[in-house]
């Protein structure tokens, strides 16, 4: 651990770009002095106490974000798996032929459904993503 | 196949690894060949030459016991979810599986009693004269691969709903373990660098909680990784 290792941790820290350079300006100019210390530690805890509710608002938003998606799915597995009970009733049991192609049209559906779930848990983190990102967050 | 009903009998359902079947499966390949087995599955599906066939539909206690066998089963190598629980909202694949069970179950019995009729040992050419006792065992042996897939499906949709489980977990996780480490880094340096500066530090670190951490995830990357992650665990 060096110096550089401390500005390069500084540089990508939450810290705001104006607090950076000041603190990587004193590291540079003086070291890492008790100075240093006081500053660093100071905008560390206003930056912690910033970010507090950030966080727990971050993480709902996501546990809301998978509730609204998982529910979506399980509404329409729900629905699948009433529609081929349905089929199924009407058609002979030891019709294979039929049966076999009934199944093979639910197994698809629910790929596609939980593909579905997939792709917007995805796009939904992405997008959450850009938001902190052009947030500053 | 009187062992396979006698599984039957003990459990409602075919283990898809039993071993009674897959005597079964490799006598009957060894005995008629897979052209000739082909070919009783396709005459087990041809209404003229398969003989009608009345099953009755399956009761509770047959569809709780297969559904039992797919929660030991399962259990088994899902450890970590509620298989029962996503067992219940497979009722149609288990309906379905109780039946398939109950289609074998009849059938054996019937080809059973054919084959004792023909008085001959040369099955080979017996089921060349009676090729809806052929279909018979056709029909057993597409009632099998059609329970088969089914408990293939499920360990599939199992394993989804455990990829999902996961997510859930580990969401707290993708968003503090940076700023966690980030911290102890920052610890590392500024205590190479000056000693005695971990005690000021450490006042920092007892202010917040974990949660607290978590706050400052909002190093770049995080996100990226729970995208890696996902696209790894469910699109496997």
């Amino acid at each position: 651990m060096n110096l550089s290792k401390l500005i390069e941790l500084i540089q990508i820290s939450f810290l705001p770009d104006k607090q950076k350079t000041q603190l990587i300006d004193h590291l540079e100019k003086r070291g890492a002095d008790e100075g240093f210390v006081d500053v660093f530690n100071q905008y560390l805890a206003d930056a912690l106490e910033t970010k507090r509710e950030c966080y727990s608002t971050i993480m709902e938003q996501l546990k809301h974000l998978i509730k609204v998606i998982e529910d979506d799915m399980n509404g329409k597995q729900k629905e699948l798996n009433y529609g081929v009970s349905q089929k199924l009733s009407e058609v002979d049991v030891t019709n294979f032929t039929a049966k076999n192609k009934i199944w093979d049209e639910y197994y698809e559906k629910l790929d596609t459904i939980q593909g579905d779930y997939s792709k917007k848990l995805k796009d939904s983190f992405s997008k959450l993503y850009l938001n902190l990102s052009q947030s500053g967050q | 196949m009187v062992k396979i009903q006698a599984e039957i009998l003990s459990n409602s359902a075919i283990d898809y690894q039993s071993k009674e079947f897959k005597k079964f499966s490799a006598a009957t390949k060894e005995l008629f060949g897979n052209t000739s087995l082909d070919k009783f599955k396709k005459d087990a599906e041809d209404v003229s030459i398969f003989k009608r066939i009345t099953i009755a539909r399956s009761t509770a206690p047959e569809i709780k016991k297969i559904k039992e066998y797919y929660e030991t089963s399962f259990k088994r190598y899902h450890k970590d979810i509620d298989v029962k629980n996503i067992l219940k909202g497979e009722t149609a694949v288990i309906h379905d599986s109780a039946q398939d069970v109950k289609i074998i179950d009849e059938l054996i019995t019937r080809l059973a009693f054919s084959l004792g009729s023909f008085g001959t040992t040369d099955l080979t050419s017996a089921l060349s004269a009676n090729p809806d006792v052929a279909a018979d065992l056709g029909k057993i042996l597409l009632a099998k691969e059609a329970l088969e897939k089914h408990e293939r499906k499920l360990s599939a949709i199992l394993r989804f709903e455990k990829t999902k489980k996961e997510v859930n977990n580990n969401l707290a996780d993708f968003f503090w373990k940076n700023p966690t480490e980030w911290f102890g880094e920052v610890m590392k340096s500024t205590i190479t660098l000056k000693p005695n500066i971990g005690k000021t530090f450490g006042a920092c670190f007892k202010m917040a909680g974990k949660t607290t951490w978590s706050g400052l995830k909002l190093m770049g990357g995080t996100l990226a990784l729970l995208e890696t992650y996902i696209n790894k665990e469910i699109n496997k």
